[in-house]
């Protein structure tokens, strides 16, 4: 087996990722300019897993819009978080830093008023802002600066739920009787873009689903892919593989086919209300100008190296469906990039594409280059880190570096041993090499790049 | 059927009585064991299938051995203090399981906490109150069938059965468990963070 990543390499790929962001600054913003500026709407899914999407070849699942969106964009098949878990990764995309730099670190460490938001910026830079949808962070609600419109909800420690979910609509708390929360969401961003389509707006539409518990929309059948197979699963899943060490508290419990099922059924249908926002730029007139980025919090184990929820760094619970269409400004629309980008890439691209400035404490990169499909590349490799969270979900604190051919994980404070894969080989066959000869040789490697990444941790 | 705990046959009576509770421990450590070496199994289908009758199994042995081990333990006239530990042995092995395994990568103070207060132990443990209850009356309901007289329902298994129901009320049902999961949150926060 090759093995590609030398000092050499990393120095030279290290250099070429400077230049990127030397030469990418210099680069005019051809993308946006005073009144063309784009709109932008930016659609957040939960626990989305990366390949569960007709065009990321699932065997069965039906989602013809993201699909679609895929088409008339470009698809990343590398898009990944930085951290698994809900709260700080949400934490990073709306910030653009790592965790460790916006202080969201686990699901119980609370939001920090002081961080800036991307919205915040945009709002400076002329701006019509929404944020429609799950905040899920902890503590009281932020006091975010720069919004127009404000639609979020606490019930469930903001977790929300699917049925008659309490909206707290610009501060005020308003009770929503039969209504499913996913299609609440879209009617609520649909209204924002109506209202907005005449000035730069900038729409953040974060929906609840696909995390669990999987309660799926009056629409959408029960009888929705219940003739399907789950072969294409981990032999782990078994029935009832969501119940034991501690896997439990993920939300899979008793029947995994059953849950998985439905699991499918909230994906496709989110897909639905993608399609209800694209179609509706269509008929605004607005499509063109309009950026549209879907993606997702994190991914989803499903009986995975034996496990299921998130948190851990295999690519099935960091990697991302990753989709941006802008059809007035991206070049070569419809097809697939190889690109590394990550979750705290969002920010700075964004404000990158809306001709207006990134700031220095941002830790992500904008791959606007990406989207005007110049041969440059973004990076070669990035950090994945996990703190420690309650108990009830026993993974340890991770830190773990991804490169394009490898994964290396280093558990902290914990009785794991490291763990090392070849991205290449084995996605799904969790073959440890960190003892072979193959190991042995990228090691030092890998761990030079993971005290770099930890130096940077360190001083922030 | 009844043989009193004497004092006249102490080590044969102390041997019988733990019999049944030290062959509950071996049948829950087998399957905890085979649950693990299924995993050499490569066939999908025969490990899923394999797998999944021996978690069955196991979740049967962690919960509920209680309902043949107490029995037991009362016909063969163990006092209810012995019978209660007896009941609680294999739920307790398997909190001693968790304790190990979550102190692989929390603290022991943390690692505690989970193993005794998390949602599904205590879901366990305090169901072992209901069960013992449940099983004392039937085991009373038998001994007078057999004898004709003695006490059937008595205050102690009722109270017994309707203070463990509470909690689980609060644990298992009550917004379908959220609010109890979100306090240990909250005072695992408070305590650890």
């Amino acid at each position: 087996m090759a093995y590609k990543l030398t000092r050499r390499e990393l120095l030279k790929s290290s250099a070429k990722a400077l230049a990127t962001g030397v030469v990418g600054s210099m680069i005019p913003q051809t993308l946006s300019a005073g009144p063309d500026q784009p709109n932008i709407v930016f659609i957040l899914s939960d626990d989305h897993r990366w390949d569960h999407m007709g065009v990321a070849g699932h065997p069965w699942i039906r989602t013809p819009n993201l699909d679609r969106l895929a088409g008339e964009g470009v698809l990343f098949n590398n898009a990944f978080c930085t951290t698994s878990l809900c709260s700080p990764s949400r934490a990073s995309i709306i910030t653009g830093q790592y965790a460790h730099n916006h202080g969201v670190i686990n699901n119980l460490s609370f939001w920090d008023n002081k961080n800036t938001t991307f919205l915040e910026l945009l709002k400076k830079g002329g701006y019509q802002t929404g944020f429609i949808g799950k905040w899920h962070m902890p503590g009281p609600l932020p006091e975010l600066r720069g919004l127009d419109r404000f639609i979020t909800f606490t019930a469930r420690t903001g977790q929300g739920v699917y049925h008659d979910c309490p909206l707290i609509i610009d501060g005020e708390e308003v009770e929503r009787k039969g209504t499913y929360i996913s299609e609440d969401l879209t009617d609520y961003a649909i209204d924002f873009m109506q209202q907005q389509k005449d000035s730069p707006f900038c729409l953040y539409l974060s929906h609840k689903a696909a995390h669990g518990p999987f309660i799926t929309p009056p629409d959408v059948k029960e009888e929705l892919y219940s003739d399907e197979s789950i072969d294409h699963l981990p032999k782990w899943a078994h029935r009832f593989a969501g119940m034991v060490n501690g896997e439990i508290y993920g939300g899979w419990l008793f029947n995994v086919e059953n849950k998985y099922k439905r699991y499918c059924r909230l994906i496709t249908s989110i897909d639905q209300q993608v399609g209800r926002v694209l179609d509706e730029l269509d008929r605004l007139g607005i499509a063109d100008n309009t950026i549209v980025i879907y993606t997702t919090d994190n991914g989803m184990l499903v009986g995975d190296n034996g496990h299921f929820d998130k948190r851990w760094a295999y690519d099935q619970s960091t990697r991302l469906p990753f989709i941006v269409r802008y059809p007035r400004g991206l070049r070569n629309p419809g097809r697939r990039s190889d690109e590394m980008v990550l979750n705290i890439d969002i920010a700075p691209t964004l404000l990158d594409m809306a001709g207006l400035d990134i700031p220095e404490g941002m830790d992500g990169v904008s791959f606007k280059s990406v989207l005007q499909d110049q041969t440059r590349t973004l990076r070669t490799s990035f950090a994945y880190e996990f703190f420690q969270d309650f108990p009830p979900f026993t993974v340890p604190e991770i830190d773990a570096v991804r490169t394009r051919e490898y994964l290396y994980i280093e558990y902290n404070r914990s009785r794991l041993s490291p763990e090392l894969f070849d991205i290449r080989e084995d996605l799904d066959r969790f073959e440890n090499l960190i003892n072979t000869p193959q190991g042995q040789a990228i090691l030092p490697e890998l761990k030079r790049l993971m005290e770099h990444y930890r130096r940077q941790k360190n001083h922030g | 059927m009844d043989k009193s705990f004497t004092a006249a046959n102490p080590p044969d009576s102390i041997r019988r009585l733990f019999v049944a509770p030290l062959i509950a421990v071996v049948i829950w450590i087998a399957l905890q064991m085979s649950y693990d070496l299924l995993g050499y199994i490569d066939n999908k289908s025969i490990y899923r299938t394999l797998a999944a009758v021996n978690w069955v199994l196991l979740v049967l042995s962690t919960g509920f051995s209680v309902v043949v081990i107490y029995p037991i333990t009362a016909f063969m006239g163990a006092p209810l203090s012995i019978r209660i530990l007896a009941s609680y042995i294999v739920p307790l092995v398997w909190c001693l399981k968790e304790f190990i395994r979550v102190s692989g990568n929390h603290t022991v103070v943390e690692a505690l906490y989970y193993a005794i207060f998390e949602s599904v132990q205590l879901l366990v443990l305090i169901s072992q109150v209901a069960l013992i209850g449940g099983c004392e009356l039937v085991y009373r309901w038998f001994k007078r069938k057999s004898n004709g007289s003695g006490p059937f329902l008595t205050p102690g298994p009722i109270i017994a059965i309707i203070l463990s129901v509470i909690p689980l009320y609060f644990i298992l049902i009550y917004e379908s468990g959220h609010v109890f999961s979100l306090k240990l949150r909250m005072i695992y926060r408070y305590l650890f963070l």
